[in-house]
């Protein structure tokens, strides 16, 4: 292999792939990056055996060729490299990689790409085609719900579904629950279903940002693995076997309040409200009171630490409905309105011991279930 | 190489895809069960014709321990702390106590969670179930009970009745038995280029099994270390009390090492009780004739047979936590003398 390409491409090249690198493997290679020539272009691979990401950088060609070298050493290595032409060749017989740029020279030492796993390529699954900005979109606003404990490692993951002209993306950890619609421009034939890796989807919603093409996704025909296929990267991740809950039964289907709020006015009370309820187990209450004749309605945000003290905040609100009192933990409350980039925001409950649903107003793309903690007297 | 009716039978199953999802391989340590279990493996990766074809990047991946889907796993040191510590260097000897721990379960049930990469199968060798802490092997019970629908698992240990009955009976057990010591030879010789003196030795050494001999011969290390320990017991034979007990104390503080010590001299006295029996042809030590035989005639066959039973009971107190230098002392002091 011989080549040579600019250094500002592979450091940002390595950079993508670099987060499927497997920090702690029985398999040595995994801690490598795969670097091998392809029509014209570098290709860069990583892979923890969980999620592949690879992506083509431009490169002058001399020598066909392949090789893997240490993650960590290639990419310090590079990024302290001025922006300046690299040349690459390597050693077959040694596995050593000469790299020089500028006044800059390094010998390092690789492993066989023979002993590289093989990376599931497109196939002829089913494909489907979707809008980056939307992808995106619905991965922020899902993915955060998913648990990042193992001991249910279904629930780590999100479910995506595709039907007719709709993609549907849900994550649970047992305490919250988001779910978010899409309408495709190509309906799909049949309909799919997956459980992709939180971790997975959060890596596809990373390298999104310069892209302008619409995203292929493939469900490979075994529906073992799942490819997002972009301009110059391809994410391929293992799928989680196993039987997503309902969640659509988790959702509630009648309340007796609908609360609406300014949802930065939301936020700012529920942050000075954390500093308090860090102390007691990350309680917050939202005490709704509809409009009467002492005033409009609102919604009263307090958290009590039996140390630090306590601290009360109001908002305004519309309220439709009876008063409520009812408390969440603030972290997850913070958490839904972070993505929710919209406006104002809808909450409705049936009782302080009922789930509280988030909705966006005007819209129906988008629901999010908070379990209630409970209220001590 | 041996264990054909097991291969046989494995080979049916694999050809017709009647596959188990979980098999346990038993038999002494080094007669070839994760030889057989990493075949096994091979036959269902294999992309080859003939399964398992042992030239297609699978077979070579995994003959290499190198598959993606193929992984293999064994208990650890004590007080292995599986966030700092390096992956744990193989094991310096047979005797060598590791425990297969809970955290280890957790991380295949996770793996496992996740289809296969490149293969066909998850598959997972869990090697010497034996040693599982009682918490991981019942938390395996579950991953054994309901697999995900992808994987194959393979356990090897040295006896089915080592294991809890509700994992043994859910595998299909193959009892690997001891090879003879002329096939052992022969395999060696031709696919391990041992000079035929050598391979002679190795295989009676082995007691039927393969892979004992076959890392014996990769390793002058488990050579060496018998032979030291013929050594110690003839030097032993011809001392007095005091000098006796001060070997004793310097033996007992290599504690590592008395399991095989032990097994050394048991195999020793047994060559001179057959020696003494007239059956001198399938003695074990076949490179220290002279000796047995100056042995078999010093000593009476009673005294040959009381050390025997000695040697035995030792072995045994020592897996009972009795302490090492009293039980060698007691030993030493009941050799026969000079
Ligand atoms: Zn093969």
């Amino acid at each position: 292999m011989k080549l040579s390409c600019m250094q500002d491409n592979l450091a940002k090249g390595l950079s993508i792939v670099s987060r499927a690198v497997a920090s702690r493997s029985t398999l040595p290679v995994l801690g490598n990056v795969l670097l091998a020539t392809e029509q014209g272009r570098l290709k860069l691979a990583a892979t923890n055996l969980e999620m592949a990401v690879t992506c083509w950088i431009g490169a002058k060609v001399e020598e066909e060729g392949a090789t893997t070298l240490p993650a960590r050493v290639l990419g310090d290595f590079v990024n302290s490299l001025p922006p300046d032409r690299i040349e690459m060749e390597l050693n077959v017989k040694t596995q050593t990689t000469h790299l020089k740029c500028a006044r800059y020279d390094a010998n390092i030492k690789g492993i066989d790409a023979q002993e590289f796993p093989i990376i599931p390529t497109l196939g002829d699954g089913k494909r489907i085609a979707i809008e980056p900005d939307a992808l995106r979109e619905m991965i922020e606003q899902t993915t955060f719900a998913a648990a990042t404990d193992e001991s249910r490692p279904v629930l780590t993951g999100v479910l995506v579904k595709f039907e007719k002209d709709k993609a549907t993306l849900a994550a649970a950890d047992g305490f919250r629950l988001s779910v978010r619609h899409t309408t495709l421009s190509e309906p799909v034939e049949q309909p799919i279903s997956a459980i992709i890796p939180a971790k997975a989807l959060q890596e596809v919603a990373r390298v999104t940002g310069d892209q302008e093409d619409p995203i292929v996704i493939a469900v490979t025909e075994n529906k073992s693995q799942v490819l997002f296929k972009l301009t110059n990267t391809e994410i391929v991740s293992q799928l989680i076997d196993g039987q997503f809950p309902d969640f659509t039964r988790i959702i509630p289907t009648s309340h007796q309040t609908r609360t609406t709020v300014t949802t930065s006015e939301l936020q700012n009370a529920v942050k000075a409200s954390s500093v308090f309820a860090r102390e007691a187990m990350n309680t917050v209450r939202l005490q709704i009171a509809p409009a009467n004749e002492m005033g409009g309605g609102k919604v009263t945000i307090t958290a009590t630490s039996a140390e630090s003290g306590d601290n009360v905040g109001d908002i305004d609100a519309t309220v439709d409905g009876e008063p409520v009192e009812i408390a969440f933990n603030a972290r997850y409350l913070a958490e839904v309105l972070n993505i929710l980039r919209a406006p104002q925001v809808a909450l409705e409950t049936a009782s302080s011991a009922s789930p509280g649903v988030f909705r966006l107003v005007g819209r129906d793309d988008f629901v999010h279930v908070i379990m209630p903690m409970h209220i001590g007297k | 190489m041996g264990h054909e009716w097991a291969i046989r039978a494995l080979a049916r199953s694999v050809a017709t895809d009647r596959v188990a999802h979980a098999y346990l391989f038993t038999g002494p340590h080094g007669i070839g069960k994760t030889t057989l279990a990493r075949k096994l493996a091979q036959a269902w990766q294999c992309a080859g014709d003939n399964r398992p074809c042992g030239a297609c990047p699978p077979c070579q991946k995994i003959a290499r321990d190198r598959h993606p889907d193929v992984q293999i796993i064994e208990g650890v040191p004590p007080r292995y702390d599986f966030d700092k510590d390096p992956p744990p260097p193989p094991r310096a000897n047979d005797w060598e106590r590791r425990a297969l721990r809970i955290r280890q379960i957790r991380d295949l049930e996770r793996g496992l969670a996740r289809a296969p990469f490149e293969g066909r199968w998850k598959i997972v060798i869990l090697r010497r179930f034996e040693e599982s802490e009682e918490e991981a092997a019942n938390a395996f019970l579950k991953t054994l009970e309901e697999p995900p629908r992808h994987t194959r698992l393979i356990l090897t240990a040295r006896d089915a009745s080592l294991l809890l009955p509700t994992i043994a009976s859910r595998c299909q057990v193959f009892a690997l038995r001891p090879l003879a010591p002329a096939q052992i030879e022969r395999a060696l010789i031709e696919k391990y280029n041992a000079a035929p003196e050598h391979a002679r030795l190795l295989a009676r050494l082995s007691a039927g099994r393969l892979g004992w001999a076959v890392r014996a011969h990769e390793n002058r290390a488990r050579l060496d270390a018998r032979n030291r320990y013929l050594d110690e017991l003839n030097v032993a034979l011809s001392e007095g009390r005091a000098e006796r007990l001060l070997r004793a104390e310097s033996l007992a503080k290599k504690s590592d090492d008395l399991p095989e010590l032990l097994e050394t001299w048991l195999g020793w006295w047994r060559d001179v009780l057959l020696i003494q029996n007239g059956d001198g042809s399938r003695t074990t030590n076949v490179d220290r004739e002279d000796a047995l035989r100056d042995q078999a005639h010093r000593f009476t066959t009673e005294q040959a047979q009381t050390t025997l039973q000695a040697v035995r009971a030792t072995a045994r107190y020592l897996t009972q936590n009795v302490n090492a230098r009293l039980a060698l002392e007691v030993l030493l002091l009941n050799l026969p003398g000079k």
